[in-house]
C-alpha cells in the first residue's frame, strides 16, 4: 500500500513540475497564444510577490479600501502582497523600500512622497532587480522624470490631472454661484497640493470669483474649527469653502457644525477633492454641493495591475514605463454618494479579481493594451461599478 | 489694589497691542466686535488645555499624551452620549481621562524613566487605542443637542469654572507649592520631605480634570472627535504649551491663570489677523514662531537691555539716577 501511495505521490510530483516548467517558460517569452488561451487551459504566471508599504493601521475605510483593491489586482494573477506599515514620509517609503527588497519581493507599488525620493528608490530597484511602480503622484521635476523614465525596472503608475480637477470643481462651485472663496489645502510641498493650487488659481482668474485665502496642513480637528470661524470672523463676504485636500479626520463634518453654529450651513456653498464618506448626509441637507473624488480605488488598483504585468513578463507597453491618467468622478447628490459608500468602500474591490483577470491582466488575454487600459478608465463611474456589482455586494 | 490693577493692566497690553497691529493693517475686516468674540471663543480650549499641560509642566515634567488623552476621553464621551445623553459625555470624558492620568501617572512613578520618553510611548499606544475606539470611520458624532457646552454662552460658563478650579488648585494649595517646590530642584524637594514621586502622580491625576473639560469642549465644539496616529495628536499641545511659556513670561505682571488665557488671546489674534489680512497659512506659522522668539528674548534678557538703554542714555542722567538705574538691574 505504501509503495503504492508513494508511486502516485511520485507521478503527481513530476507532474505539478512539468507544469511548472511550461508555465515559467510562457512567463519569460511573455507571448501567450490566443486571447484568454492561458486562462481557458487553467494556466498561471509563475508566484510572485508584490510590496506595498502603506499606512496599514489605518481604520480610515478610504485607506482600507485601497489595500482591497491592491490585493485584488496582485491575487488575481496568483501574486502575494507583502504589507509593511508605514507613515507614507519620503525617508519611511525609502526604508520600507529596502526592507521589501530583502524579503525578496518582485515588485513594489507605492505611493511617492516627493520627486526627491524616486531617484534613490531606482537605484535600490535596480540594483536589486525589482520592479516598481508609482500611485497617485505625477512626476513634476523634469530631471527626475526624465531619468525614471529611462529606467529598466520602472513599471510605470496611475496619477489624476490634479490642477484639472481644482479647475473643474471651482468652476463647478462658481456655476452654483460662489463668487467670495476660502480655500483649505494639504500642506504646501506635496505634489497634488501645488497643482490644487493652480487649478484653484487658473479657475479663479477666469472665473472672476475672489479668492479670499487658503490655509493649508490642518490635520486636527480644533485647528478645522478654528480656521473656518476665522474665515466666518474675517470674510463675512464668503460664500464658498473648497476643501482642496486634508488629512484631517471628519473634516467635512466638522466644518458643517462650525457652518451651522453660526446659522450658515447650506447658505455657504462647500465643495470637496477626495470623498469623504460622510458626504451623503450632507447632500441631502443641502449644506454640502459638489464633491470630486472617486480615483482613491481606481488609481491603486490600476498601478498595481501595470506593476503586476511588468512584474509576470507581459508589459502593457514595451521599453518603457506605462503611465495612465485616471479621471475624478463628480457627485453631487445623495443618491450617488450613497452608491459611492456601498460599491468603493466596502470589502469588494471596484474590480473583481475575474474581472481583472479577463479585462486587465495581459497574461490571460493578449488584445490588452493601452488603448483597452484607457477606455477602462473611462467608463469607469460610480453607476458603472453599481451596475457590475449589484449582485455581489450587499447592501 | 492699584499696583495690582496697573500689572494687570500692563499684562492686558500684549494682546492690545498685537490687536492695534492688525487693525492698522485691515482695519475693515478687524475693526468688528464679532472679531474680537470669535478670539476669545476659540481661545478657550487652548486655555483649559494649557491648564491641563500647566500641572505637568511646572513639576517638571514633558507630557506628550495630553492630545491622546484628549481623543481618547473625547471619543470615550461620545460614545457614551449615545446611550445617557449629556450626562453620559460629562461622565465618560471625565471617567476616561482620570483613568488615564491615572494610568500615566503611575507608569511614571513606577518606570522612573524621563517622562519625554515614557509620554512618548505611551501617546503611540494611546493612539492605537483611541484608532480601536473610534472603530471602522476613525471618529464618533454626537447628536448636535448634547453638544451645547461647546457653543456660546455655555463654553464660556465652562471657561469660567474651570479657570476658578485652576485659579484656586494652582495659587491656594499645598499641592501646588509642592508640586513647584519639585520642579525647580527634585533632590532639595526630596530632603525636605516632600513625597516627590506622589507629587508627580497627583499632577497628572489633575491635570486629568481639565484633559476632560477640553475634550468635552472639542467634541462638542467640532460635533465629532476623529482619532490620530503617528503622534498626530501631539499637535494639540503645541500652542497651549506655546501659551505656557508666555504666561511664565508675564508672571511679574499677572497670576499663571490669567496669563495663560492672556496669552492664549494673543496667540489667536494672530492667527485671526493674518487670515483678515490675507496672508498665507505659511506666514502664519513663521509669525507665530517669530513672537515666541521675541517675547521669550526680551523676557530673558531684560536686566542687559536695561544695562544697555542705561548707556544710552549715561551722557543724560545725573549720578543719582545713574545709580538708582543701576541697583534696579541688579535687583532684576
Amino acid at each position: 500500500m505504501k509503495k503504492v501511495l508513494s508511486l502516485i505521490l511520485a507521478i503527481t510530483l513530476a507532474v505539478s513540475t512539468l507544469a511548472g516548467c511550461s508555465n515559467n517558460a510562457g512567463t519569460a517569452s511573455g507571448t501567450s497564444s490566443a486571447p484568454t488561451s492561458s486562462a481557458v487551459s487553467g494556466q498561471n504566471p509563475k508566484k510572485f510577490k508584490i510590496g506595498f508599504p502603506w499606512a496599514t493601521s489605518s481604520t480610515d475605510p478610504t485607506f482600507v479600501s485601497i489595500v482591497t483593491n491592491v490585493k485584488a489586482a496582485v491575487e488575481s494573477a496568483g501574486g502575494e502582497l507583502v504589507l509593511v506599515e508605514s507613515d507614507l514620509t519620503a525617508d519611511s517609503l525609502v526604508n520600507n523600500v529596502s526592507d521589501l527588497i530583502s524579503r525578496g519581493v518582485d515588485g513594489i507599488i507605492f505611493m511617492p512622497a516627493s520627486d526627491s525620493m524616486l531617484p534613490t528608490v531606482d537605484r535600490m530597484c535596480s540594483d536589486a532587480g525589482v520592479y516598481y511602480s508609482t500611485m497617485f503622484r505625477t512626476i513634476s521635476d523634469t530631471t527626475i522624470r526624465n531619468q525614471i523614465y529611462s529606467s529598466k525596472y520602472f513599471a510605470g503608475g496611475c496619477n489624476e490631472d490634479d490642477e484639472k480637477c481644482a479647475y473643474n470643481i471651482t468652476k463647478t462651485l462658481s456655476s452654483q454661484g460662489v463668487k467670495n472663496l476660502c480655500v483649505i489645502n494639504i500642506a504646501k510641498g506635496d505634489t497634488s497640493s501645488d497643482l490644487r493650487d493652480s487649478g484653484v488659481a487658473k479657475a479663479v482668474k477666469e472665473t472672476g470669483i475672489k479668492l479670499l485665502n487658503t490655509t493649508y496642513g490642518i490635520t486636527v480637528q480644533t485647528d478645522m474649527t478654528k480656521t473656518i470661524e476665522s474665515y466666518i470672523a474675517a470674510y463675512p463676504e464668503m460664500d464658498g469653502i473648497l476643501i482642496a485636500g486634508t488629512y484631517c479626520p471628519a473634516a467635512l463634518p466638522t466644518i458643517e457644525k462650525a457652518l451651522s453654529d453660526h446659522n450658515l450651513a447650506g447658505k455657504i456653498k462647500v465643495g470637496r477633492i477626495d470623498f469623504d464618506f460622510t458626504m451623503g448626509q450632507y447632500f441631502a441637507n443641502k449644506s454640502f454641493n459638489v464633491a470630486y473624488g472617486g480615483q482613491q480605488q481606481i488609481d491603486p488598483l490600476l498601478s498595481t495591475v501595470i506593476l503586476v504585468n511588468s512584474v509576470i513578463g507581459t508589459p502593457i507597453v514595451k521599453d518603457k514605463p506605462f503611465i495612465l491618467v485616471t479621471n475624478y468622478l463628480e457627485l453631487t447628490s445623495k443618491s450617488e454618494a450613497d452608491n459611492f459608500l456601498t460599491y468603493f468602500l466596502g470589502d469588494t474591490p471596484v474590480y473583481t479579481s475575474d474581472e481583472i483577470k479577463k479585462n486587465l491582466i495581459k497574461f490571460y488575454n493578449s488584445n490588452i493594451n493601452e488603448d483597452t487600459f484607457k477606455k477602462t478608465v473611462d467608463s469607469f463611474t460610480v453607476a458603472d461599478v453599481a451596475a457590475r456589482h449589484k449582485d455581489l455586494v450587499k447592501k | 489694589m492699584k499696583t495690582t490693577l496697573l500689572k494687570a493692566f500692563k499684562a492686558l497690553l500684549l494682546p492690545i497691542i498685537v490687536y492695534c497691529v492688525f487693525l492698522a493693517i485691515a482695519f475693515e475686516r478687524f475693526s468688528n466686535l464679532n472679531g474680537i468674540y470669535t478670539i476669545f471663543l476659540q481661545s478657550i480650549i487652548p486655555t483649559i488645555t494649557a491648564y491641563a499641560v500647566a500641572f505637568g509642566y511646572m513639576c517638571g515634567i514633558f507630557d506628550f499624551t495630553i492630545g491622546s488623552r484628549i481623543i481618547i476621553s473625547g471619543l470615550i464621551g461620545g460614545i457614551m452620549s449615545s446611550w445617557f445623553g449629556l450626562p453620559g459625555l460629562i461622565i465618560g470624558c471625565l471617567a476616561s481621562s482620570l483613568i488615564l492620568s491615572a494610568v500615566t501617572g503611575l507608569l511614571n512613578w513606577l518606570c522612573r524613566i524621563p517622562s519625554l520618553i515614557l509620554t512618548m510611548a505611551l501617546t503611540m499606544i494611546y493612539e492605537i487605542v483611541g484608532k480601536n475606539i473610534a472603530g471602522k470611520f476613525s471618529f464618533i458624532s454626537i447628536d448636535y443637542k448634547y453638544a451645547v457646552l461647546g457653543a456660546s454662552p455655555y463654553i464660556v460658563y465652562v471657561l469660567i469654572f474651570a479657570t476658578l478650579i485652576f485659579y484656586f488648585l494652582f495659587s491656594y494649595t499645598k499641592f501646588s507649592y509642592h508640586m513647584r517646590a519639585v520642579g525647580s530642584d527634585e533632590a532639595v524637594a526630596k530632603n525636605t520631605g516632600i513625597k516627590t514621586q506622589f507629587v508627580k502622580f497627583m499632577s497628572f491625576v489633575i491635570g486629568g480634570i481639565f484633559i476632560a473639560i477640553a475634550a468635552i469642549l472639542t467634541i462638542s465644539q467640532s460635533g465629532s472627535m476623529g482619532a490620530q496616529t503617528g503622534l498626530g495628536s501631539a499637535t494639540l499641545i503645541f500652542k497651549p504649551l506655546m501659551g505656557i511659556m508666555i504666561a511664565i513670561v508675564l508672571q511679574p505682571l499677572c497670576d499663571m491663570t490669567f496669563g495663560i488665557l492672556i496669552s492664549q488671546f494673543t496667540l489667536n489674534t494672530i492667527f485671526i489677523g493674518l487670515i483678515a489680512a490675507g496672508l498665507p497659512d505659511t506666514f502664519q506659522n513663521i509669525t507665530l514662531g517669530f513672537f515666541l522668539l521675541v517675547v521669550m528674548i526680551i523676557s530673558n534678557n531684560i536686566g542687559g537691555s536695561k544695562s544697555l538703554l542705561t548707556k544710552i542714555h549715561a551722557p543724560f542722567l545725573t549720578r543719582a539716577e545713574t545709580a538708582a538705574v543701576g541697583s534696579q538691574t541688579k535687583g532684576d
